[in-house]
């Protein structure tokens, strides 16, 4: 019995000596193609589409995401987390595909070819950043994400909420995902040019700039590339019909936007082949 | 207490139970159904018939389903006058209403489905669904107590260590209120009222760890006040038995309202003579819960809306707690006062 099972026993780990070398060369092979798409994009960064061109880059921060960058080069699904509120779970988008959230996906798959990258909606229609602070840690905990893409701050600026909790709040939330190695990425609040003539509208704004510096995190300036959008083509154009959410085209934009950001983040990675994976 | 913790940011939702606990006011709410199971059913001296016992339950539960319908149209109806008068689009999304105003074919489905809920309107679904899984968690446990506390336990343990959960649509906000694992909570109410009426030793043994469960209740307490609150990344797998979690009713939550439980029921029997008329008005509150939750759900919404418009102060919430606790005493007398007088033209049925 013990001889008969040896044969195929030892067949069994001729292959799999031989396999070992053979998927740690396809994942060589992955990371290099992976590594010269970082360098492609590096010396010739994506640029906005015509519809969504404007002026200066959408983003802002010299962060690097290293989390993001290593599950790139994993071979295995990278997981994207996207929280916010109305903006992400799409209202005002003709239908789910049209989701700022599924164009970031598609956008993410263009430009880093072959790499199966999943971004989860987490989208609460009307909640305020301190409630999406409280909810970060259980959805953290839930999806496992590599990235969290944060959409925050319109419904605090339009709920008067008190700026100071909300940076305290904020700024506490992305040290508790910097401590546990996820990357994060910052958008700040909708534009209407009724909103921007409000004072504690654009301090919000602000505030959000501000904490986003202080925890070195990457910004997605929407409120100034959206007011730039509007003032090229008009607030028609990138609003739903109740003038407030975006439409299509805005959250076209809002994607593109911040795929823009994630690959800066991730050109701004080194390579570091030798550092140890995290722990997750 | 929950028309005030309905109130976030109220000066006054400080001094109310979850901030002194694990637990809040809806896991007595809930517990306290449980407990009126009981005697809704006969007790354990001369409990109904199992067919009367279904028809009972579903009947609660249809009437309790028909509440909700219509708390749902009457906050919508808020949100939208509040809207159209302030001139600001915010207030249509507030409690997850934004689906019902921008998506309103389906929500109306999910509405009725009970798949869509606005947020601080989401226990009464809850109750709903833990009366229909009742009959069976009930009948069971006349048959035998252990076999009806093992089967509410083991929907509880595979609830939280699968995340099972019921669909929420359109979205999938999921339910704030997981019914699968706050159906224990119902069990162990009408379990702990049947064993307070027909077993003596188990009553001893509810005397017997007074102190104990005081002593708990203090050390919860002293860790809620501390911000005791266990990272989820950090807890062992599956995390919501480590947890304080309130969608998933983590045991931390239910050891908590039983320590309270134990430790204080002999307390309101004990000071109801002292009470005077306060002792009455509760009484009242408690008799016509359904009533007086429905009146106090939309009163904490008006609450809300007054105190975005305003801003809070003292001066707004004080305004509001007393008007509340007005509005809720008032339709406790008003139901009891209908009920009372059969030749009123406003009554009903």
């Amino acid at each position: 019995m013990v001889r008969r099972m040896a044969l195929p026993l030892a067949k069994l780990s001729v292959a799999a000596v031989l396999m070992l070398p053979a998927a740690a060369i396809a994942q060589q092979i992955a990371f290099a193609t992976l590594e010269q798409q970082i360098a492609t994009l590096a010396k010739s960064p994506p640029v906005y589409s015509r519809d969504c061109r404007i002026t200066a880059p959408a983003h802002e921060g010299r962060t690097a995401l290293r989390t993001m960058r290593r599950a790139l080069k994993e071979n295995r699904v990278v997981k994207v987390l996207a929280v916010g509120s109305s903006s992400t779970s799409g209202v005002g988008a003709s239908s789910s595909f049209a989701t700022y959230p599924v164009r970031l996906e598609n956008d993410l798959e263009v430009l880093f070819k072959g790499v199966d990258i999943d971004v989860v909606s987490r989208g609460v229609p009307g909640e305020a950043g301190l409630s999406a602070c409280s909810r970060m840690k259980r959805e953290v905990a839930e999806v496992k994400p590599d990235l969290v893409v944060w959409q925050v701050g319109t419904n605090d600026a339009m709920a008067r909420a008190d700026i100071n909790e909300l940076k305290t709040n904020l700024a506490k939330t992305l040290q508790w995902l910097a401590k546990n190695h996820i990357d994060v990425v910052l958008i700040d609040p909708q534009f209407t040019a009724r909103l921007a003539d409000d004072d504690h509208y654009t301090k919000v704004v602000r505030a959000i700039e501000d904490v986003a510096r202080q925890e070195r995190v990457m910004l997605v300036h929407r409120f100034s590339a959206m007011a730039d959008l509007a003032k090229q083509k008009g607030e028609d154009m990138i609003l739903a019909n109740d003038r407030f959410h975006l439409n299509d085209l805005g959250y076209r934009c809002m994607a593109e936007y911040a795929a823009g950001a994630i690959v800066a983040g991730i050109i701004q990675a080194q390579p570091d082949p030798a550092a140890a994976p995290p722990p997750k | 207490m929950i028309f005030i913790d309905h109130v976030p940011g109220n000066a006054y939702g400080s001094y109310t139970l979850h901030k002194m606990a694990f637990c809040d006011a809806a896991e007595l709410f809930v517990f306290l159904a449980g407990w009126s199971l009981s005697h809704a059913t006969g007790g354990p001296r001369t409990p109904q018939p199992a067919g009367r016992v279904v028809i009972r339950l579903v009947a609660r539960a249809i009437e309790i389903y028909r509440a909700q319908i219509v708390l749902t149209a009457i906050a919508l109806a808020m949100l939208a006058a509040t809207a159209l008068l302030r001139n600001n689009p915010i207030f249509l999304e507030w409690h997850n209403a934004g689906p019902a105003f921008y998506d309103p074919v389906r929500t109306t489905v999910g509405w009725v489905l009970l798949t869509h809920h606005l947020w601080f309107f989401d226990i009464l679904p809850l109750y709903v669904v833990v009366l229909l899984i009742a009959p069976v968690m009930v009948l069971l446990a006349r048959w035998n107590r252990v076999a009806g506390l093992a089967a509410s336990l083991f929907l509880y343990a595979a609830t939280l260590t699968f995340n099972l959960q019921l669909p929420t649509w359109p979205g999938d906000t999921g339910w704030f209120f997981n019914p699968l694992a706050w159906q224990l909570l119902l069990v162990l109410g009408f379990l702990g009222a049947e064993m307070t009426q027909d077993d003596a030793a188990f009553r001893l043994r509810m005397r017997r760890w007074l102190p104990a469960a005081a002593i708990l209740a203090v050390i919860f307490a002293a860790l809620t006040i501390a911000g005791f609150d266990p990272d989820p990344l950090s807890v062992p797998e599956p995390r919501f038995f480590f947890l304080i979690d309130k969608t998933n009713l983590s045991p931390s939550r239910i050891v908590s309202l039983i320590a309270l439980v134990i430790a204080f029921h002999p307390l309101f029997q004990r000071l109801k003579p002292w009470l005077g008329w306060v002792g009455d008005w509760l009484c009242g509150l408690g008799r016509n819960s359904l009533a007086v939750f429905a009146v106090g759900s939309l009163l904490s919404l008006a609450a809300q809306l007054l105190r975005f418009i305003n801003g809070g102060s003292l001066t707004i919430d004080t305004f509001t707690v007393v008007f509340g606790l007005l509005g809720m005493g008032w339709t406790a007398w008003f139901v009891e006062w209908r009920s009372r007088s059969p030749s009123s033209p406003l009554r009903l049925s």
